[in-house]
């Protein structure tokens, strides 16, 4: 156990420096309309961007459940998540390169689905879109609790409380732009903890030491963590596990508003391009299969494992850095890995939020005569007002497992895809099929959660009958409907703000 | 089952694919950075 006042002092140190830095770059970039808040002016470099997006991507449980699937399925642990997560990013990455295309001063998702679907739909997709922001900053809050709670015996309620204001009050200051930069700082806090750690964990442990350990969880039956699939890279346990990570992924990536401010706000298309395959495929991807392999792997390498020596899996990566690093560097370089984890997270969802309803919302609902400093006002009210509910909520959470939540959320969540993706590539898909695709997929994905008693099945069939049935339906209805749309109306849309759209497009 | 030649290997080359992903990133952004500092 470390100090807690040493935990009150990351804190308040990190609260100065991110809220500073937002300060410094509402200063030095003064916001002039809609467009520099919530797109950064459609200005920011390649490099930039990829540190935002990989930072984004990485969730507490990118390091601490990536570790877990190492400590079940041994080596192929990690991979198997790494895969998962990694290939909503590549429907993502062509489907926003599209976008720019097709609809040059488009900001938002919503804006898209209500040109192309209609106002009805596009209100179905804003609630999803809020929907996501309020889940997954929720978890990032939840998650950060936690460890200041097990690592300081910071109060649970300071420890999720206080990261998620902190993450508001600098979202709501500078907009994207502060968010971006700050993720800057993140990225390289997170990067060079990990540049540091992995081959620490591997010369002291010894790469000859992990296999034998491995090679005696899958042949020694009394071995407590024994799995004879552990040295096997064709696992097909966890290629089942993968495949429910990127059904789960889907609709994280493709309903986050945040990923689409960023794409938007890079200089370019070729930019955007490089900054999201080398934020994701280059920099992200590793991550979780180096925390499966040096945080899952060594650990069960050790004989360690649930009982036997930790209480309970989530402690495996903290106990290899404490087994490194010793216990009070190696905890505070945990907590580090999961603050900032969760912070870039949330900041990417809030900051995305912000965009919705300050471009989506305000002018179109509540006030129809709007000048941009009050659309700007009402983005920053809403921001602080999410970010209270999100830190009610994840208080509230106290020892509620998340793991139900996040099954529903994937069942939820993949439902809507096919009805999007449908809509950015296909003029026969009608706005009817796209909603009853949605229903059905979330009818079924939650009844088949529901009615089939086998624990270990119910929710692997519940996220494929979400994601899959919507295909089905909007394929079959697209194919049987006279319904034709035409895209060169979103080469034509004017926002109800002013934008500076990039010129190459 | 894999050798431990290919654990080896499989660690160290992650390793190595996330050292080229951050030097990717790092270098290019630590420019931006300074060009940002620099202009005012």
């Amino acid at each position: 156990m470390v100090s807690g006042g040493l935990g009150y002092l990351i804190l308040i140190g990190f609260a100065v420096l991110f809220i500073g830095l937002s300060v410094i770059v509402s200063k030095r970039f003064p916001m002039e309309g809609v467009d520099d808040f919530v797109a950064a002016g459609r200005n920011i470099p390649y490099a930039l961007i990829a540190a935002s997006v990989m930072v984004s991507w990485v969730w507490t449980t990118t390091i601490m459940g990536a570790a877990e699937a190492g400590t079940w399925y041994g080596i192929s642990g990690g991979i198997n998540y790494s895969f998962g997560a990694c290939i909503p990013f590549f429907i993502f990455i062509p489907l926003v390169v599209q976008l720019r295309r097709k609809m040059p001063k488009c900001t938002t998702f919503t804006e898209f689905v209500q040109e192309r679907y209609g106002k009805k739909v596009s209100a179905i997709f804003f609630a999803f879109g809020v929907g996501i922001v309020l889940y997954v900053f929720t978890e990032q809050g939840v998650g950060i609790g936690i460890a200041f709670n097990t690592i300081f015996e910071i109060p649970y309620q300071v420890g999720a409380f206080i990261p998620v204001a902190i993450v508001t009050a600098y979202i709501a200051k500078a907009g994207l732009r502060g968010s971006i930069f700050n993720d800057v700082i993140q990225f390289f806090i997170i990067a060079i903890i990990f540049l540091v750690t992995v081959p620490l964990v591997i010369k002291t442990l010894g790469i000859g030491n992990i296999y034998d350990g491995l090679m005696d969880v899958a042949t020694n039956p009394d071995n407590v963590n024994y799995n004879p699939q552990a040295l096997n890279m064709g696992s097909t346990v966890a290629l089942r596990y993968g495949m429910v990570a990127a059904v789960v992924a889907m609709g994280q990536v493709l309903f986050d508003q945040g990923y689409y401010s960023k794409a938007i706000a890079t200089i370019s298309t070729k930019s955007l391009l490089r900054a999201y395959l080398i934020g994701t495929l280059l920099a992200w991807a590793p991550v979780p299969i180096l925390s499966g392999n040096v945080f899952g792997c060594s650990l069960i390498s050790l004989g360690i494992g649930e009982g036997a020596g930790i209480e309970s899996l989530s402690q495996t990566a903290p106990y290899i850095m404490s087994l490194v690093y010793g216990t009070g560097i190696g905890s505070i370089f945990f907590v580090l890995m999961v603050f900032m984890a969760g912070m870039t997270t949330g900041g990417n969802c809030l900051a995305g939020a912000q965009a919705l309803f300050t471009v989506d919302f305000y002018k179109k609902v509540v006030n129809k005569n709007a000048t941009e400093k009050q659309q700007m006002a009402f983005g920053r009210k809403v921001t602080v007002a999410l970010g209270l509910i999100v830190g009610v909520a994840a208080i509230l959470l106290e020892g509620v497992s998340l793991l139900k939540l996040d099954i529903f959320s994937g069942i939820l969540f993949a439902a809507p895809t096919s009805a999007f993706l449908a809509g950015m590539i296909w003029k026969r898909t009608p706005p009817s099929v796209a909603v009853a695709s949605i229903f059905i997929g979330l009818g079924a994905g939650i009844a088949a959660w529901l009615i089939i008693s086998d624990p270990d099945l119910n929710w692997f069939v519940g996220n494929m009958l979400a994601l899959f049935l919507p295909a089905v339906v909007v394929i079959l209805g697209s194919i049987f409907s006279k319904y034709e749309f035409d895209f060169k109306k979103l080469l034509e849309y004017e926002p109800s703000h002013a934008v500076k759209a990039s010129k190459e497009v | 089952m894999v050798s431990e030649a290919f654990v080896g290997t499989y660690f160290w080359g992650v390793y190595v694919w996330f050292v080229v992903g951050a030097l990717l990133i790092g270098i290019p952004a630590i420019a931006e950075i300074i060009k940002v500092i620099g202009n005012k």
